[in-house]
């Protein structure tokens, strides 16, 4: 059970008046996350896709950035690689 | 600095069921961040109405919970899948410690963003190097999971997250993400290399068992234990630690038979759930040859294994989850080794 709904219930007991943080089933902390600060934060990318930027290009183009930036590690054909693994 | 990735907390030079902090185990996977906590920024994100951002400030505002709950490294007593196992209880069970989290439910945190029906996991990530990450189904997360700033009365360790480390009581230490940065709630796990390549356990027919989250039942003697000497035959206090992923600890069994014969011992202290237990039983040393074991048994009736149940149900590629029950042999000498069970 969330401590919230234990303070409400609490407040609701004492009834109307007292200030005791029933006006809200949120505390109201922390801020709107700005479009600024989303970016910063980043992102998953998930096994279905969701997620994935906006992409750009050709395989034919991709490829090439993979066998330079990737296959050192994850294999020509991204098969992995046991010892980069480990 | 170079530092080690990881090291054991001496659980033998130990008393009671409270880890001291410097001496909570430790494992980083990419080193060790510092954090300047005040513009740290715990971002709540994904399937939610409101996309929050937490300052340290901001999470110790909200009503906080203070609770004692064990951490242990799913490797932890990874030695132990050979028959005798690892010569003291530092490496054989140091990958597992105690403390008084402090910190908030991330259930009321969760209420603070609010979470879109379609969401069912939690996918946290920490600001090490690395972006170490996990994912949380959300029914854990909205049940004991604790944001924690705090650790055993004083802010968390940098080693252990500071400022801010995820907390999952009862599960995989490397669930509980230290340096806390991100949650992002989801509509399915990120399927990180965390929880694919590592900490999923490979079975015979070539499948594995993934999100093995919940670390089952547990205990070791501490006192007589691998590598100390009895300096003479008389009374002496048979002393360990017992814990379970699932609750509280129930009963402990001892046996000086190597398993022949098993008396329960007693439970000293609290008995918290995820926690660690302590446990004591009275015994006198003739002197002779005795081999010591200890069997725990939590309140949802499940009984620690021994080896021969665990590589039967498992198989012997797996590495992480090895709960079996440990022997210590004395020696007429006094001298204490590690024993096949």
């Amino acid at each position: 059970m969330s401590r919230r709904s234990g303070l409400v219930a609490a407040a609701l007991i004492v009834a109307a008046g007292a200030a005791i943080a029933a006006e809200s089933e949120r505390a109201g902390l922390g801020h709107e996350a700005t479009a600024e600060e989303l970016s910063a934060a980043g992102y998953t990318v998930f096994p279905d896709g969701r997620g994935l930027p906006q992409g750009r290009g050709t395989a034919r183009e991709g490829k090439a950035v993979y066998q330079q930036f990737c296959a050192a590690c994850h294999g020509r054909n991204a098969e992995g690689d046991e010892a980069a693994a480990a | 600095m170079r530092r080690r990735s990881s090291s054991n907390t001496p659980l033998a030079d130990l008393e009671g069921i409270v880890t001291p902090s410097g001496l909570h185990f430790e494992r980083h996977h990419t080193g060790v961040p510092a954090i300047d906590p005040d513009t740290h920024r715990l971002t709540i994100h994904g399937l939610v109405d409101r996309p929050l951002v937490f300052m340290i400030d901001d999470l110790v505002r909200m009503p906080s919970v203070s609770r004692f709950h064990f951490i242990e490294c799913s490797g932890n007593s990874a030695r132990e899948w050979s028959p005798a196992g690892a010569a003291n209880v530092q490496l054989s069970h140091g990958l597992a410690s105690c403390s008084e989290w402090t910190g908030v439910l991330l259930a009321d945190l969760l209420d603070e963003v609010g979470v879109k029906p379609e969401a069912s996991w939690i996918v946290a990530e920490g600001a090490d190097a690395g972006l170490m990450s996990r994912s949380v189904p959300l029914e854990r997360a909205l049940d004991d999971v604790i944001i924690a700033y705090g650790q055993n009365g004083e802010a968390v360790r940098p080693e252990q997250g500071y400022p801010l480390r995820l907390l999952v009581p009862g599960c995989e230490g490397s669930v509980s993400v230290k340096w806390l940065r991100r949650l992002e709630v989801a509509h399915m796990p990120s399927m990180a290399r965390d929880e694919t390549s590592k900490y999923t356990d490979l079975l015979p027919d070539g499948t594995a068992r993934q999100f093995t989250l919940v670390m089952d039942a547990k205990s070791v003697i501490t006192r007589p234990s691998g590598e100390q000497k009895l300096d003479r035959p008389g009374f002496r206090e048979i002393r360990g630690l017992a814990w379970s992923g699932r609750g509280a600890i129930s009963r402990v069994e001892v046996s000086t038979d190597g398993g022949g014969s098993w008396a329960d011992a007693e439970i000293e202290g609290p008995r918290y759930a995820k926690s660690f237990t302590r446990f004591r039983s009275p015994w006198r040393w003739d002197g002779g040859r005795h081999v010591l074991m200890s069997r725990a048994t939590d309140d949802t009736g499940y009984v620690q294994p021994t080896l021969a149940a665990l590589l039967e149900a498992r198989g012997r590629a797996t590495i992480y989850h090895n709960n079996r029950i440990k022997a210590w042999e004395v020696h007429e000498s006094g001298e204490v080794t590690n024993v096949e069970a």
